[in-house]
């Protein structure tokens, strides 16, 4: 049955948008599209992460929908099957997203063709997708063969794909800045040339635009704002605002160490005055 | 885990200065070498406590304060955009709903508006009147409308058998 209860403040909230438009309604219409919208939020947003094992798919999730803990509920999704990816509905700090868990690329070639038909059927059925991709290993040139072959001519559903390059903090030469919880300079470097590789090995033969291309860190917290930012521009724009709402980012300045933060905040105070 | 006899994050929080929170996080994340975790409860190496409490001893050079204020600002814009684009789809998504509904006639902004613009245009004072039977049956409250469908349809019930 599907969940259509009022989000406490909907009603109040779609009062605004259409008294902002000067739309006149009256409590009983206004209902109606709440219930509307209501049972749009009941549907959870439908997220494919595609990668390997240890690329940091989990560690994702709780950074982008449960602040950064680990979220504990995942239910494996009774109502889809698939036959290679693993359909799960995990809850999130704001509520339920349903997560199909696709195979990656570029490991096992002879597989390949399979799990192409299935990300084909599985990927336009998706609000987005999430490619994840380690930022330390160069595994890709097979899936890279591949795409050019078959996923461009055979697949739906792409518009809604955003490359994430995860794990950057452990990138060469492991030089991460623990106190100000950002790459250092060599570090910097790497993960730009990282980047460029990616935009032009896997981003290109995909036409995936170069802003859906993000390097980040999920366990350092370090750049979900342009990860999020990215997701939200891949997702359907009537879908976008549901996506939203299950949101609970975790936050930079939460691992940055606080006596930094102290000074940054003590300079600012003191710029003000 | 050096074989030193690991300690709390109470312990490790008590010696960097710090709250247990943010100590927990650097656990969580492979900074400090710890086991365990869930519900804060870690063991954590104290070699790697001690390592990073001499790292942190160092003054903070202020490129790196820079660098932390422009990555907060980014971060923030960032969150901002994918804010912004949720605010559009969410008001996108309520006037394509009542639009379907038939409500987008009822604008009595757009009705004085034109009636403003163009004084011989019957439009204008249409939307008007339009607006205003709906603001008559706004004020009406919905459960007599309710009650009304009801009788409307018991009389046609009765009326059928």
């Amino acid at each position: 049955m599907v969940k259509s209860a009022k989000p406490v403040g909907l009603v109040a909230r779609i009062q605004r948008v259409l008294g902002g438009l000067g739309f006149l309604l009256n409590r009983r219409k206004i209902d109606g599209v709440a219930d509307e919208m209501a049972k749009d939020l009941a549907r959870a947003p439908r997220i494919a992460i595609i990668g390997e094992c240890g690329v940091g798919k989990s560690s994702t999730l709780n950074a982008l929908f449960n602040a950064g803990a680990e979220i504990d509920d995942i239910r494996p999704c009774t109502v889809e099957t698939s036959e290679y990816a693993v359909v799960t509905e995990v809850n999130g700090s704001h509520g339920p997203i349903r997560v199909f868990d696709m195979p990656g690329l570029g490991q096992d070639l002879q597989a390949e063709e399979r799990y192409l038909k299935e990300y084909a059927r599985v990927l336009p059925e998706c609000d987005v997708a999430l490619w994840i991709l380690d930022a330390c290993t160069r595994a890709f040139s097979g899936a890279q063969t591949s795409l050019q072959g078959v996923v461009t001519s055979a697949m739906s559903g792409l518009d809604r794909l955003v490359i994430g390059i995860n794990k950057i903090d452990r990138m060469e030469p492991g030089t991460w800045n623990v106190r100000t919880n950002r790459p250092s300079g060599k570090q910097e470097q790497s993960i730009a040339a990282r980047v460029d590789d990616v935009k032009t090995r896997l981003g290109a033969p995909l036409a995936v635009k170069e802003s859906r291309v993000i390097a980040y860190s999920a366990k350092r917290h370090f750049h979900l704002g342009k990860l999020l930012d990215a997701l939200m521009e891949a997702c359907p724009k009537d879908r976008r605002w549901v996506l939203y709402e299950r949101v609970d980012l975790a936050r930079y300045e939460d691992l940055v160490d606080p006596l930094v933060l102290a000074q940054l905040q003590s300079r600012t105070r003191k710029a003000r005055t | 885990m050096s074989g030193e006899e690991p300690i709390t994050t109470a312990k490790a929080a008590s010696i960097l200065g710090v709250g247990s929170g943010w100590v927990a996080a650097l656990c969580r994340n492979g900074v400090l070498k710890a086991a365990g975790g869930g519900k804060g409860a870690w063991r954590i190496d104290p070699s790697s406590v001690h390592n990073l409490a001499i790292e942190r001893a160092k003054p903070v050079d202020p490129m790196e304060l820079e660098d932390v204020a422009r990555e907060i600002e980014e971060d923030r814009e960032a969150q901002q955009l994918a804010e912004d684009k949720a605010e559009e789809s969410f008001r996108d998504r309520v006037i394509s709903i009542a639009k379907r509904h038939g409500l987008g006639v009822l604008c009595v902004v757009a009705g004085v508006a034109t009636a403003a613009l163009a004084p011989g245009n019957l439009f204008g004072p249409a939307l008007i009147t339009a607006g205003i039977r709906e603001l008559i049956e706004g004020l009406r409250p919905s459960s007599d409308s309710s009650r009304s469908e009801r009788q409307i349809r018991g009389k046609r019930q009765s009326r059928s058998s």
